[in-house]
């Protein structure tokens, strides 16, 4: 039943994710979706790379409730 | 949209089917748990989505690689693209034109978003304008840094020119005179330094006398007018050197020359001798022979025509060391070749007697078993039976009997083995003429190659029965 529950749980924060919504749990944080744009980046070794525009899952935890 | 506890209650009350009690029960108990499990410096993972565990006293959470692929869906499978024409030294990292500054700046933000997630949008861009301001205050400096060290670097240079001249008061235009001339020393130098490479023992001493040479000059130097042209003279002194080691470079180009040509010879001689291969000049012989040999089957069809009688003989006894062969496939063979296959035993028993026919004798004395061998099949004159085994070339196909009736007429009168064979194509029946008797594919392809126009090219090749 646990298993369950945290699967539908997991399961709902995916979807809201993928729909770019932001899903704010108190007590625990918020789940947000960030865009990163194209960036140039030099490695050590003087090579210029382009890196790819990227989607991420950014978690910005609950500040009140969490190190109480 | 934003989506708050309640909402994810109701969501879950929607996947679940739980009362709704129940759900905000559970996921309290959720929080909790991951709040107390982190605490304890362990980590908290829900499978297919991520894990939480504290770091530093922050709660932090690591989507699994599924997660992460599914948001970023849009770009998944991009790959850096390595900037072409932008390569720079890895020193001059720092030593950037603003634009770039603020790329980099933004890359590193971009960095820290990727691990560190607690930092608020605007902490970040404020330390973006920071590392801006830096940036540039960094490429300044460099560059500065550079120029300075260039001058330096350039005012060493002409010290060593003008060592022990060393007079502050020399006017600019000396320094340029005296700049250049060096440049000159150099320059010969460097063609000195080549040379010693081929040969050290010879130009050790010519060194030596260089050096003798200039250190004269630089004794000299109070008067820094004169020193000019005497430093151009050990200069052209130098060149002169320099040009005697190239006369010897050349004469060493001249060997290496005269073996590239005879390097260069070869091959264009075999690249010749292939293309002759090629093109012909060797296989248009063997052309030629294999076309006066088709000529010569020709010779015997036409023969064969002018002694109907005789062409069977000739089948019978191509086929003379293989009369059981014969025997056998004419058993095989249809109900019109009963008759023929009789004949061929009786002559294959007969043969020794010097039968009852006289066409035996005939056979016997055209005999030479290889040379009507080759005649047994062919493209022109009557069909024989016993070639029956072999290939034909396809050349209509039709589906009207009759037309194909006249074709197959057309082509008897010209003298071609003709086949009429009715097949099954696709469920409708096919009427298929076929010329000439071949043993093997190949013969029947060099053969369907001879054919007049278009058959030469529109052509199938059939295993006749």
């Amino acid at each position: 039943m646990e298993k369950e529950f945290l699967a539908a749980f997991a399961d709902i924060i995916r979807n809201q994710l993928v729909r770019k919504n932001d899903i704010t749990i108190q007590g625990l944080g918020t789940f947000k979706q960030e865009h990163i744009k194209q960036f140039q980046q030099q490695h050590k070794n003087g090579q210029v790379v382009m890196m790819p525009p990227k989607d991420i899952i950014t978690f910005i935890p609950d500040k009140e409730e969490v190190g109480v | 949209m934003k989506i708050n506890k309640q909402q994810l209650v109701e969501l879950l009350v929607k996947k679940t089917g739980l009362e709704q009690q129940e759900v905000e029960q559970k996921l309290s108990e959720l929080i909790t748990q991951i709040q107390e499990t982190t605490e304890q410096n362990k980590t908290f993972s829900i499978e297919k989505f991520g894990s939480f565990r504290m770091e530093e006293g922050v709660l932090k959470f690591e989507p699994t690689e599924e997660l992460k692929t599914e948001v970023n869906n849009k770009y998944a499978g991009m790959e850096p693209i390595e900037m072409i024409g932008a390569y720079k030294e890895a020193e001059d990292e720092h030593a950037v034109s603003p634009a770039d500054a603020k790329d980099e700046s933004h890359d590193e933000t971009g960095g820290g978003q990727d691990s560190g997630t607690e930092e608020q949008p605007n902490a970040r861009e404020h330390e973006q304008e920071e590392t801006l301001e830096e940036e540039d205050i960094w490429g300044i400096k460099e560059e500065q840094e550079d120029t300075a060290e260039a001058s330096i670097e350039e005012e060493q240079e002409l010290d060593r020119d003008t060592e022990s001249e060393s007079e502050p008061e020399q006017g600019a235009p000396a320094d340029e005179e005296v700049a250049s001339s060096g440049m000159d020393e150099e320059e010969s130098l460097e063609e000195e330094i080549f040379d010693t490479d081929l040969n050290l023992e010879q130009e050790e001493p010519e060194e030596e006398g260089e050096e003798t040479d200039t250190e004269p000059v630089t004794a000299e130097a109070a008067p820094e007018e004169e020193v000019v042209p005497e430093q151009k003279k050990s200069a052209t002194t130098v060149k002169g050197v320099g040009l005697r080691g190239k006369d010897r470079k050349r004469k060493r180009n001249s060997s290496t020359a005269v073996i590239m040509i005879a390097a260069a010879a070869v091959i264009i001689i075999a690249v010749a001798v292939w293309l002759a291969y090629d093109m012909g000049v060797l296989s248009g012989g063997t052309g030629s022979g294999s076309s006066s040999n088709t000529d010569s089957q020709v010779a015997v069809a036409t023969q064969r025509d002018e002694q109907p009688g005789q062409s069977d003989q000739t089948a019978e006894t191509a086929g003379a060391g293989q009369v059981g062969n014969q025997q056998e496939s004419n058993e095989t063979s249809g109900s019109e070749s009963n008759q023929q296959s009789d004949a061929g035993q009786q002559q294959g028993s007969s043969e020794t007697m010097s039968g009852s026919e006289p066409e035996t004798e005939n056979t016997v004395a055209s005999g030479g078993g290889d040379q009507s061998g080759g005649s047994t099949y062919g493209l022109k004159g009557k069909i024989i039976e016993e070639a029956n085994d072999g290939y034909t070339i396809i050349v209509h196909s039709l589906k009207d009997q009759q037309d194909a009736r006249e074709i197959y007429a057309d082509f008897k009168e010209q003298g071609y083995r003709t086949h009429i064979v009715s097949a099954m194509v696709n469920g409708q029946e096919r009427w298929r003429v076929g010329l000439g008797q071949f043993k093997t594919i190949e013969e029947a392809q060099s053969n369907a190659k001879e054919l007049p126009e278009p058959h030469n090219k529109d052509f199938f090749i059939k295993r006749i029965k």
